[in-house]
């Protein structure tokens, strides 16, 4: 990149702050990404979860039904 | 556009405005989407690790019970096949320990086995003095209002511990 000899020019601020930007933006991206991702894994697991209490509930119910 | 001696106030003026925007910008974004994305991050961590207790819960009630020693709402402690196992809730850990129990631990070895825990509740199904099942409660010191129910079948029923048979 061309310097002008004692400071930078107008373009060179705009790109950097342009570039400063674009990077700025890809972070938030991704930490989004990463927040949307655990939200899919937490309900997958909270779905097992529940389907799970219900096969042991349904278990606990025929245990039950051997002592009444 | 540039001045030997200095900038112009024309200069001066525009950069000044695109500092003021892209700040304005950067921390619009931070307050916006970053923080609410952190936290939300952390509570589902926290969510996910009350899960895995869960799941090691029932594990550990699936794992065969010999005998019932301590049955209170917030500890509980059982005879497994090699050692005793405890689980409880102390300074927000829940915590799992194995030894040997006989009013205290003796020879005990305690695991962590979730952080940031508010409360912790047992809530045993009983039919006719035996336990057949137990219920985990677990609320999170960050999300209070969702707390993490379990529910675990205990396949093999040992006789009630003394304090709990009926009169």
């Amino acid at each position: 990149m061309k310097h002008s000899k004692s400071g930078f020019f107008l373009i060179e601020l705009m790109i950097g702050l342009s570039v400063s930007t674009f990077f700025i933006l890809l972070i938030t991206h991704y930490i989004i990404e990463v927040k949307v991702t655990q939200q899919k894994a937490l309900k997958c697991t909270e779905q097992f979860s529940l389907t799970r209490n219900e096969k042991e509930k349904n278990l606990a119910k025929q245990y039950k039904d051997m002592y009444v | 556009m540039y001045n030997k001696k200095g900038f112009s106030l024309l200069s001066f003026l525009v950069y000044l405005m695109l500092f003021s925007l892209i700040t304005f910008f950067v921390c619009h974004i931070i307050v916006s989407l970053v923080i609410p994305s952190l936290k939300s991050v952390r509570q589902s961590q926290s969510i996910m690790a009350l899960h895995i207790a869960s799941d090691l819960f029932v594990r550990d009630m699936h794992a065969g019970i010999h005998s019932w020693k301590l049955i209170t709402p917030h500890e509980l402690i059982w005879q497994a096949d090699e050692h005793d196992i405890g689980w409880s809730c102390v300074d927000n850990y829940v915590k799992r320990t194995t030894g040997v129990y006989k009013g205290t631990w003796e020879n005990k070895t305690t695991s962590i086995v979730a952080a940031g825990v508010a409360e912790i509740t047992f809530i045993p199904e009983k039919a006719k003095d035996r336990i057949v099942g137990v219920e985990l409660k677990l609320v999170s010191k960050d999300t209070f209002k969702k707390p993490i129910v379990c529910f675990a079948a205990i396949p093999v029923h040992p006789e009630p511990v003394e304090g709990e048979k009926k009169p």
